[in-house]
């Protein structure tokens, strides 16, 4: 091997192992375990970008999200009612459950899901009282959800 | 104490500051994922390897003492973890390469030049890096890791041996013969520029 040579496989190896690092997999990668791992990227200037870019797709998806799910018309109103309990009857005169089935049964709804009004609730906060009460006036299933706050 | 650029990010990450630990990586992933690729030749292995590596440097960065540099440190542990990787998972392929192998195939000969084309674009040209993976196959973790510590890191003899912990005589020996077969595999496109 000439000095030339050896430089230039020198130069060749470099080149190999720079395209490797370059390859958009690898960054992504890099990234993704330093995110993943460690909180956030440093030193990679999309960083305030994305944040950016993220904080105006939280926004839209708010602002958009009614127009593309039909939101149920019910209404969430504070009680202004102590609930009552209501007794329960003892153990003798409470009606026998048949057991379960060993196989489990599919029974199929009465009411078909796809009728359903779709209410997704992920958190439920009182501010106003002990009770809340949300009813939804959907002609055909009307509904009426009670939350009860005991530690208030 | 060795004066280490790192040393601020180290004695907080040594106190747990996860988001200090993260710019450690950042700064030093490449580094590390090029000595694991330049041992493994093998994406999804290095990648699992760099991995491996920042996940044990965080663990035993409390008992980093700045002995040596922080990056010195990081040499030692990413080259034997790519090393075992190698022997753990790939074990070496004995391919003799046919030198008139690349000839037969017909292959467009690559010019290696001085000015024209970077060595990104070069090495976007897949007959290369197939030339370049296959005397890499010919060639075992320990040589692999040599050639990938002189000729991307550029330590010195001393430090390969230090990081390796072999002889310098042995890192000698091992640099040749890693380059010969590289210039055996590559000799047609490099000596044709040369001559």
């Amino acid at each position: 091997m000439s000095g030339r040579s050896d430089q230039d496989i020198s130069e060749i190896y470099r080149g190999y192992l720079r395209a490797e690092l370059e390859a958009p997999e690898v960054e992504r990668a890099k990234k993704r375990f330093v995110l993943e791992n460690f909180g956030r990227l440093h030193g990679f200037p999309v960083w305030p970008v994305a944040c950016f870019a993220t904080a105006a797709a939280a926004v839209l998806i708010f602002i958009l999200a009614p127009l593309v799910h039909r939101v149920p018309s019910g209404v969430v109103v504070p009680a202004n009612v102590t609930m009552r309990g209501a007794p329960v009857a003892p153990a003798v005169e409470r009606t026998a459950v048949s057991p379960a089935l060993p196989q489990a049964e599919v029974v199929p709804p009465a009411v078909p899901d796809d009728e359903l009004p779709s209410v997704v609730v992920t958190r439920v906060e009182s501010d106003m009282g002990q009770v809340m009460v949300y009813k939804e006036s959907a002609k055909d299933h009307p509904m009426t959800i009670i939350w009860i706050f005991p530690g208030r | 104490m060795i004066q280490d650029p790192d040393a601020g990010l180290i004695a907080k990450a040594k106190r747990g500051d996860k988001a200090e630990f993260g710019k450690l990586v950042t700064r030093h992933y490449d580094m590390v994922y090029a000595i694991a690729y330049g041992v493994l030749n093998h994406r999804e292995s290095a990648l699992d390897v760099a991995q491996e590596v920042f996940v044990k440097v965080y663990k035993l960065i409390a008992t980093f003492e700045g002995k040596s540099k922080f990056k010195t440190w990081l040499h030692r542990i990413a080259v034997n973890a790519a090393i075992d990787q190698a022997r753990k998972k790939r074990p070496m392929e004995s391919l003799d390469l046919d030198e008139e192998d690349a000839e037969e195939s017909g292959r467009p000969p690559l010019v290696v030049a001085d000015s024209g084309p970077g060595p990104r674009e070069r090495f976007e040209q897949s007959e290369m890096r197939e030339l370049i993976d296959k005397a890499m196959r010919q060639l075992s973790a320990d040589h692999k890791a040599v050639l990938v510590l002189r000729e991307w890191q550029g330590l010195s003899y001393e430090e390969i041996a230090e990081t390796l912990g072999v002889e310098v005589g042995t890192v000698m020996s091992r640099l040749f013969y890693a380059r010969k077969k590289l210039a055996d595999a590559l000799g047609p496109k490099v000596q044709k520029e040369v001559l």
